[in-house]
């Protein structure tokens, strides 16, 4: 069977694909020789607009308004819960928070350490001191004064973000000095922000945070 | 964004907001479309409460797997109404005991298509449904009643063979001969 004979078949078969009148088995090897077939993909792309304008053909009926009500409402609800979910996330009302693996250090878990916001306690080699951070504000800018913060794992950096609303607006990059402390200028803050967290995130930073935070502390 | 600013947009470039869960740019994408969907499902499926079922099913498919849209594919409503179709044929072949559905996924078609030339997507937009049901109904009944079996029966070629008790040729035949036709008629509207 020459490779014009083949062609010659699947052609044959476009109509009824482009219909949706294919069995799903033919469907497949079809769309396998479509990969390769310059000249069937012509063919479809010629005939698809034929198809396309089928819908267009029925008699036309106003959808019901109920329809749109539950549609909506459903959409709202799922949004709403979903920027919910984010805003929880982000203020560690989860207790168990997924962070990566170079945060983890060991087997310490993640606390929420109220006022002070995060903490990371360890356990199994020793008593680790807690984080504790603090924001001050000076003419308009603000300035972050962590201590007991851990090295940084590998190249990684510590980043500071200002959370407005369920939005995280990247800030400065900082590491910390060998006995765990930073103070990192954080500029002005954005109109609306809440809170200053800080996560660790590779070299330069990054536009987004890459894993749970370390500290969140409240704007005042 | 406001909802007039929404309005404003071209579907295609609605899709990245409905993409980023924006329940007003959904909103949008769904008066403008809900009314060909509807019509659509409920003529694949002949009964109001399924159609009204089947349209917020596809709907909500779409707000909840991100609308995976390619606009390299061709166009939104086309696309919207390819997923209409699958579900509602889904539907019906559910309801018949008649098997699993043709096509594999909501965007088997998507996957599969071509982009269609810039000329022929705008003759679709300038396509009226009077226009489109003249040019289905100006095919001969032979050819329209394969293209009517398969794309709003949901049929394959091998199930009309059968039911119409012709060779599976002439079903093949009749398809080509009436897409051919409509898509010549299309063609002129372009020129």
């Amino acid at each position: 069977v020459s490779d014009g004979d083949r062609t010659h078949r699947w052609e044959e078969e476009l109509p009824a694909y482009a219909l949706g009148a294919l069995e799903s088995d033919q469907s497949r090897a079809l769309e396998d020789h479509l990969a390769d077939c310059e000249r069937c993909r012509e063919r479809l792309r010629w005939l698809q607009p034929a198809v396309d304008v089928l819908p267009a053909s029925v008699e036309q009926h106003a959808p019901p308004r109920a329809l749109r009500r539950r549609v909506l409402a459903t959409v709202r609800e799922e949004a709403r819960a979903e920027r919910q979910e984010r805003r929880s996330w982000w203020r560690g009302e989860r207790i168990t928070l997924s962070v990566r693996p170079a945060l983890a250090l060991g087997a310490a878990a993640l606390l929420v350490a109220g006022a002070i916001g995060y903490g990371l306690s360890a356990s199994g080699d020793g008593e680790r001191e807690p984080v504790e951070a603090v924001v001050e504000r000076s003419q308009g800018e603000a300035l972050l004064r962590v201590s007991a913060l851990p090295e940084p794992e590998g190249e990684d950096v510590y980043q500071a973000w200002f959370r407005v609303g369920n939005r995280m607006r990247p800030s400065v990059t900082f590491s910390p000095a060998s006995d765990g402390s930073a103070v990192a200028e954080l500029g002005p803050p954005p109109r609306r922000a809440e809170e200053v967290l800080v996560t660790q995130e590779p070299p330069g930073g990054s536009e987004e945070p890459s894993g749970a935070p370390i500290v969140a502390e409240p704007l005042s | 964004m406001t909802r007039g600013k929404f309005e404003r947009l071209a579907d295609e470039d609605l899709m990245p907001l409905v993409n980023g869960k924006d329940p007003d740019a959904f909103a949008v994408f769904f008066d403008r479309h809900a009314g060909a969907a509807y019509s659509l499902a409920y003529r694949i499926v002949g009964d109001r409460a399924t159609a009204e079922e089947v349209s917020q099913e596809a709907f909500l498919s779409i707000w909840r797997s991100g609308a995976r849209f390619d606009r390299a594919r061709g166009s939104v409503r086309s696309w919207l109404l390819g997923v209409v179709r699958n579900r509602a044929i889904d539907t019906l072949r559910r309801a018949a005991g008649r098997g699993p559905r043709l096509d594999a996924d909501d965007e088997a078609a998507l996957v599969a298509r071509p982009a269609p030339e810039l000329t022929e997507a705008e003759a679709l937009r300038r396509e009226t449904s009077r226009e489109v049901r003249g040019a289905l109904e100006a095919l001969p009944r032979e050819q329209s009643r394969v293209l009517e079996l398969a794309y709003f029966g949901g049929f394959s070629q091998s199930e009309i063979a059968k039911m119409l008790e012709m060779p599976l040729g002439t079903v093949k035949g009749r398809m080509r001969l009436g897409l051919e036709k409509i898509r010549a008629n299309l063609a002129e509207g372009v020129s």
